[in-house]
């Protein structure tokens, strides 16, 4: 019986579904399978069948909310003559199929309440958002159009890019050439050229003519040195100082006209202002402005430099050798700070012995040929200064005895051999003491004492001493060999000071005129007469040449003659 | 009314989609290359303007720079022509005392020049010379310039010994043009019969330096 009912709750549903559209058919027969008040009850068929038929009709509903329910509506059609007769709502469900409309009434309104229930169940969501599907093809329209015109713009600017470079390069490259006429690049490197070459051209003129002066300069101070020396070394009391001096002044005047017309030339900028595409002074921002300028001036002083370089090798070929050389001399006075330094010096204010040490300072950064002498003049260890200041000091201490042609008689130093060392500073002074009274060693003592007194030496040593006695004829013999040191007058010591050194001068300082008569050797030394009140003493202690013999033939001023025999 | 197709996932959407993106990377690309080809033109539009402006004023500048060119030509010319005879009187004495070349036997001459004419007036007071070594060329420390070893072995009185001393000490001066000497060591030996006498006998061994001008190599 079971299957009975089965088979007909499924025909009954089978030709339930089978209405004029699927869709409806499904949403016609889910308010009938969920209301129980439905005619489903009143037949012969059993709960059981109801039941089942129920269950399959909710499947059925439930599988009409998604799409593929859709396909129970084109289940296989059942006739509707197979369909029961007893089943009223079947009866009339088929009426209606049938064309019948006699329960239209009823089905509608069984169809608006499932509708309200449906309505009541919804979800909470709401409905489904509907789409304008014009939406999407007006969309797409208008996004290929913003992607045409986004395209466009991309293409015009990067066609923009192009041309611009393209006019840039034509107009800012010097090598670009294509249209026969120079365009700003090749014009302002072309500038650039020419103002560097002329300019190179300008302080190679200036150069040349201010190490001309500069030749000159050197050239009228061998004369003023010279003059100077000649004026220093005359006493006070002779008349013909006044004359030296006015000859020193002239000179002094000679010389000073070519040095500043070098100084104006030497304090001329060599820089010419260039436009660089990339700033020649890396980190300028970095630099304070003058450092910055150093900087320019440094990288301006190179240029000029390279320049010349190639210039005097060019000129090699010539074989024009004081050509070259003075190019070379030349070469050396660019970017020679010390020198141009010097250069700015007003020298008309200088007394002379400042003048003199200046003259000594500029020939040690001045690279020619007069600079090179001065400097080598300057540095000449003078002996016989020193050989006269070793007599003078024996002569003091050895009074009436020294160089008397009576050793043998009187006794006395006697000097047997002098070993000047320049090189070292070192002076070896060996000979023999003779005394009748046996005080050869304190006669010694006093002669190292009195030679470390003295300004010109140093470091005076002898430590062993020895003497012999043969008869009383011929008293104490000795023999001795003093060490010492030359010493500049920056040397000084306190042992110094010790002694008079009123009238010595330095050894590196001017020494004595060889017609000067000298000292008289038993009489304290006084100093030296003061110069005239225009002539302060030199900053800077100069070791000059003597001042030039002007007769060979002169004697020369022997040491010291004793005034009295003993 | 075919709704369903237009929606997520389906081709239309998927195009619109890259559509759209497509649109946001070419606008950003455009921003970018907009900008970029703005920096660039304004950048070169400025070198363009600086660089002319240079041109401008460089060409003043050039016309400036040919005038003194010409000035200090002239300059150097007149230069020249002011100095010609002191340079040539101070390279004619440059010659004879910094000579080019070490010369040893110019000097060798010039001190026999200076003994003959110390002994020609001093006939009872003569000064020997019995040997003039000349050593190898040095350079100077400074390399500057050269050194040429003298050594000379000598008999003098003492006034001979001292006027040798002047005579050194004098040389290098241009007026006179003695060749440049300097007494570097002297080890000198006195007559021990005699000494204290203005005519005792020296005999000394003295070491110079002759100075000549750095040869270029």
């Amino acid at each position: 019986m079971d299957k009975i009912f089965d088979f007909i709750s499924e025909e009954r549903l089978f030709h339930f579904l089978a209405g004029p559209t699927s869709a409806a058919g499904i949403e016609i027969i889910t308010p009938h399978l969920t209301d129980s008040k439905a005619p489903l009850g009143e037949g012969s068929m059993g709960t059981t069948a109801m039941s089942k038929s129920a269950t399959t009709a909710t499947s059925a509903t439930a599988a009409a909310t998604k799409p593929v329910a859709a396909t129970a509506t084109t289940s296989t059609s059942v006739p509707a003559s197979t369909a029961s007769s007893d089943d009223p709502f079947l009866k009339n469900l088929f009426a209606a199929n049938k064309g019948e409309k006699g329960n239209d009434l009823m089905f509608q309104s069984l169809i608006k309440s499932e509708e309200e229930n449906v309505e009541k169940k919804k979800s909470i969501l709401g409905e489904l958002p509907k789409i304008d599907t014009s939406l999407f093809i007006d969309r797409e329209y208008h996004l290929k159009r913003q992607l045409s015109g986004v395209k466009i713009a991309l293409a015009c600017f990067v066609t923009l890019g192009f041309f611009l470079f393209l006019y840039f390069y034509a107009q800012l490259d010097p090598n670009f050439n294509l249209f026969g006429s120079d365009n700003v690049g090749k014009r302002l490197s072309t500038t650039n050229d020419q103002l560097r070459s002329m300019q190179t051209q300008v302080n190679f003129y200036r150069y040349r003519i201010a190490k001309k002066d500069l030749d000159q300069f050197f050239y009228q101070a061998n004369e003023y040195l010279q003059k100077y020396d000649a004026w220093k070394s005359t006493p006070a009391d002779n008349p013909q100082k006044s004359e030296l001096l006015s000859d020193l002044d002239t000179a002094k005047t000679d010389l000073t006209k070519p040095f500043d017309d070098a100084r104006e030339k030497l304090s001329k900028s060599i820089i010419v202002p260039l436009y660089h595409e990339v700033d020649p002074v890396a980190n300028r921002e970095t630099l304070d402005p003058a450092a910055a300028a150093e900087e320019e001036k440094k990288l301006a002083t190179q240029e000029f430099q390279d320049s010349l370089k190639q210039y005097i090798d060019t000129q090699k070929t010539g074989a024009n050798p004081d050509e070259v050389r003075d190019l070379n001399e030349m070469k050396m006075i660019v970017g020679n700070n010390a020198l141009l330094a010097l250069t700015s010096t007003d020298l008309s204010k200088m007394s002379h012995a400042d003048l003199r040490a200046f003259i000594l300072q500029m020939s040690n950064h001045y690279n020619q040929r007069l600079a090179f002498i001065f400097h080598i003049k300057d540095h000449r260890i003078p002996w016989y200064s020193i050989i006269t200041e070793i007599y003078d000091k024996t002569t003091s201490i050895d009074k009436g005895r020294f160089k008397t042609k009576l050793y043998k008689d009187v006794g006395g130093i006697q000097y047997t051999g002098f070993d000047f060392n320049g090189d070292t500073g070192r002076i070896t002074i060996s000979g023999n003491v003779k005394d009748f009274d046996g005080v050869n060693f304190t006669i010694v003592a006093d002669l190292i004492d009195i030679l470390e007194g003295s300004s010109k030496f140093k470091d005076v040593e002898m430590r062993t001493f020895s003497k012999s006695f043969t008869s009383d004829k011929d008293g104490f013999e000795g023999n001795f060999k003093i060490d010492l040191s030359l010493q500049k007058e920056d040397d000084r010591d306190s042992r110094d000071t010790a002694v008079n050194l009123g009238s010595l001068s330095n050894v590196f300082s001017a020494p004595k005129a060889p017609d000067v008569t000298p000292d008289v050797p038993d009489v304290p030394a006084t100093p030296a007469t003061p110069e005239p009140a225009t002539e302060p003493a030199p900053a800077v202690t100069p070791s000059p040449e003597p001042a030039a013999p002007t007769d060979t033939s002169t004697p020369a001023p022997a040491p010291t003659e004793p005034s009295t025999t003993p | 009314m075919d709704a369903l197709p237009q929606e997520l996932g389906s081709p239309a959407f998927i195009r619109q989609h890259y559509i759209s993106r497509s649109v946001k990377l070419y606008a950003i690309l455009l921003v970018f290359v907009a900008l970029g080809v703005a920096y660039y033109g304004i950048e070169k539009y400025l070198e363009y303007s600086d660089k002319n402006t240079v041109v401008a004023q460089s060409d003043a500048f050039v016309s400036q720079l040919e005038k003194d060119n010409k000035k200090e030509a002239d300059a150097y010319t007149a230069a020249q022509a002011l100095y010609k005879d002191t340079d040539a009187s101070m390279n004619k004495e440059l010659a004879s005392v910094f000579p080019l070349e070490e010369d040893y036997t110019s000097l060798t001459k010039e001190f026999d020049d200076y003994f003959f004419s110390y002994n020609k007036k001093k006939g009872n007071d003569p000064v020997v010379v019995t040997d003039i070594q000349y050593g190898s060329p040095t350079s100077d420390a400074s390399a500057k310039y050269d050194i040429l070893p003298i050594s000379m072995n000598i008999t003098a009185s003492e006034n001979g010994f001292y006027d040798f001393l002047r005579f050194v000490q004098s040389s290098g001066t241009l007026s006179k043009k003695l060749r440049l000497l300097d007494l570097k060591s002297i080890q000198l030996n006195f007559n021990s019969d005699d000494t204290g006498s203005a005519k005792s006998t020296i005999q000394f061994r003295a070491n110079l330096s002759a100075y000549f001008q750095k040869t270029k190599k």
